[in-house]
């Protein structure tokens, strides 16, 4: 630890900032699309019947496809595009794509859970659409949904590292560099490891107390 | 000299005593029952003759040889002569009926696995399933999976055959076949060792009787149709009698087990 | 857009289909490996009861909390440390076995607990030694009972080998960066390398299916 300088520091706690922003960003955007990509192919309306094949077919591809290669496609059109956004942003737009897919499909399960009946029943009782789903329909499905989820978002954490291949200084492109400057490899992999449990340790602990705790229910 | 003669088991948790001097005798051919209320250790008596229960100190004779049951080589022994069949069965799920029986033969004895088949395939057609050796466990009702079970042991050629509530997961009119069954391999010379609860089975089957209560041998009736002539099984099977054939007290939840 | 141009891409095509095995070969080491370590693991978590076990536990907890792409740095960082000069294939395939194990030790282990507590007296009575009753009772059922999450974890790792890459390992991606650094078409061709990659988990996907089928069939 004593080969660690105050600047050395800082990077590797500006690093870690910028993996937590990643995270978190990636995470309410594929929240966001999970939602809509869930809503779409929920849908029961007539006209939504390309849309709804459109995002099966979005959800079971691109879960097939290696997260970095989606980054650096991602990376590339925007460049191509000549859209000027900084590498942060195409990588939070990334984790965003790929979260949305697996989020839609932990969210479709979740909902998939809920008896027919009780719809229905919601249904007969003229409760209105966002009432089904927010009294009835929503609150069965969240502990189907809530605990892979949080799962979920540990992976994307782990994925958040691949940014640096598009240039984003996260944690353990902060590793590479400090190995690179020369300082003891071993050392700052442990750091960097360490790091990383920090963030994604308690998330882990978190999704197993929700798993128990709706067990238990 | 009797053909099997268990003697003074005792099997201690801690302080507790849950079998004390505990024994039986049978002939060769016999069919014993040990009975008794939940908690009174027939149960962990059985399980002590193979080796699935230490026990403090106990002796066991089986046509002549002895084992000293409290021994730490004994479980092996002991597994060599005889064979349980489970309440639950245990059948394996991930393997075929046949597999189920050849495996401990071409395993554990070594013996070809050709000629484990010829006879397991034998077996089968004795016990009516020749049709079933290819199949899953899972594919069977409750009635074939236990003469499935009682095949596998018999596989291992024991000398004593061990049964826990071999009628507790039946239906009652499958109770009537399982007691044909082990009437039928007694008569060729297999000794049969059964817990149960189901009191018309008990009666009617036993060779001999063995009443437990509180880890002790209370009393003990022989003779087939008299057994249960002895007064105090008699009076145990009158108050415990209503459970007969359907035997709603052999549940799982079981204290013995 | 109007830039795109595959044409370039398709002149490499038979390169980079190449990447494909190598791809494959990456994932089924590490996942091989990944599984013997795994099943050590596991059965250490499964019989013993004190420090051995925290061990086994620790083990999982550590790795897959952590990236897998820092892992592998911390492989082919540090392996020269202690003398060893290894590939950086090897490196990668080393990172992704120590990933792996510590995946797959948690689906062994769920796998394990899932086996009836009577068929381990039932091996027991059988005669059946300790190691016999692992390989021949415990651990076939175990992968029966968790072959889709074995299956799953195999296409996770088929994805996660595209980190080989970085390594300078031409595996799909590898090669697909090498094509569109020398064609300037990284672009077209990231998007035909995506698309190799979902045909290929389809692919794998039916596969598993099949293998499934026949082995409930085959008993």
């Amino acid at each position: 630890m004593i080969a660690f300088s105050h600047y050395d520091i800082t990077l590797l706690l500006q690093a870690m900032a910028r993996t937590i922003v990643l995270s978190l960003g990636g995470g309410v955007l594929g929240i966001v699309g999970a939602v809509i990509l869930t809503a779409l192919r929920l849908s029961e309306m007539r006209g939504m019947m390309p849309l709804r094949v459109l995002a099966v077919m979005y959800v079971q591809t691109i879960r097939r496809i290696p997260f970095i290669v989606t980054l650096y496609i991602v990376f590339f059109c925007t460049g191509m595009m000549g859209v000027d956004v900084s590498a942060t942003a195409v990588a939070i737009g990334s984790i965003g794509l790929i979260a949305a897919a697996y989020l839609c499909e932990i969210l479709h399960g979740g909902v998939k859970t809920v008896p027919v009946e009780q719809a229905e029943a919601a249904l007969v009782l003229n409760l209105p659409l966002w009432a089904r789903w927010r009294y009835v329909i929503g609150p069965q499905a969240m502990s189907a949904v809530v605990p892979p989820a949080v799962g979920y978002l540990v992976l994307f954490i782990k994925d958040t590292a691949l940014a640096s291949q598009i240039g984003v200084v996260e944690l353990s492109q902060a590793g590479v560099i400090l190995t690179n400057r020369g300082l003891p490899s071993a050392q700052v992999f442990c750091v960097v490891l360490l790091l990383y449990f920090a963030i994604s340790y308690p998330l882990t602990c978190l999704s197993r107390l929700l798993e128990k705790r709706i067990a238990v229910h | 000299m009797p053909y099997i003669d268990v003697r003074d088991v005792c099997v201690r948790h801690g302080k507790n005593e849950t079998l004390r001097h505990a024994g039986f005798e049978a002939e060769r051919g016999d069919i014993v029952s040990f009975i008794g209320p939940s908690g009174s250790g027939k149960t962990t008596f059985l399980r002590t003759l193979i080796g699935l229960q230490p026990v403090w100190q106990g002796q066991m004779d089986v046509h002549g040889r002895n084992v000293d049951m409290a021994a730490p080589a004994s479980a092996r022994i002991l597994r060599e002569q005889a064979a349980i069949v489970f309440q639950q069965y245990g059948l394996f799920g991930h393997m075929s009926v046949l597999r189920n029986l050849t495996l401990a033969p071409t395993v554990v004895a070594k013996r070809s696995r050709r000629e484990a088949e010829h006879e397991a395939r034998a077996l089968l057609e004795r016990l009516g399933l020749a049709d079933k050796a290819d199949v899953l466990p899972a594919d069977l009702s409750g009635g074939q999976k236990q003469r499935v079970a009682i095949a596998r042991a018999l596989m291992l050629r024991p000398a004593l055959l061990l049964l826990d509530e071999p009628t507790s997961a039946l239906d009652p009119h499958k109770v009537r076949d399982v007691g044909v069954l082990l009437r039928d391999l007694a008569q060729d010379g297999m000794t049969i060792i059964q817990v149960s609860h189901a009191m018309g089975v008990v009666s009617s089957l036993s060779d001999r009787i063995v009443l437990l209560e509180d880890g002790q041998v209370r009393a003990v009736g022989t003779g087939r149709g008299y057994a249960a002539q002895q007064p105090d099984i008699a009076a145990f099977m009158n108050t415990h009698g209503g459970d007969a054939a359907t035997d709603p007290a052999g549940s799982r939840s079981d204290p013995d087990h | 857009m109007t830039g795109l141009d595959f044409n370039p891409v398709f002149a490499h095509l038979p390169f980079l289909l190449g990447g494909v095995g190598v791809t494959i070969l990456i994932a089924t080491l590490a996942f091989a490996f990944g599984l013997s370590l795994a099943v050590a693991l596991a059965i250490l978590r499964f019989e013993n009861q004190g420090a051995w076990r925290r061990l086994s536990r620790s083990y999982s907890t550590a790795l897959t909390n952590t990236p897998q792409l820092s892992q592998i740095f911390a492989v082919f960082y540090c392996l020269p440390l202690i003398g060893l000069m290894v590939s950086p294939f090897l490196s990668v395939v080393i990172g992704m076995t120590l990933n792996a194990a510590a995946y797959l030790a948690d689906i062994l282990g769920a796998g394990m607990a899932r086996v009836p507590p009577v068929y381990h007296e039932v091996a027991l009575t059988l005669g059946l030694n300790r190691r016999q009753t692992y390989l021949r009772v415990i651990l076939p059922y175990a992968g029966r009972a968790m072959f889709p999450a074995l299956a799953n974890h195999f296409q996770i790792m088929i994805l996660g080998s595209a980190m080989a890459s970085i390594f300078g390992v031409e595996d799909l991606t590898g090669r697909a960066y090498d094509i569109g650094s020398t064609t300037f078409r990284i672009l077209e061709v990231m998007l035909v390398t995506g698309g190799l990659y979902a045909l290929l988990s389809f692919a794998l996907t039916g596969v598993f299916a099949l293998f499934r089928r026949t082995m409930e069939r085959m008993v």
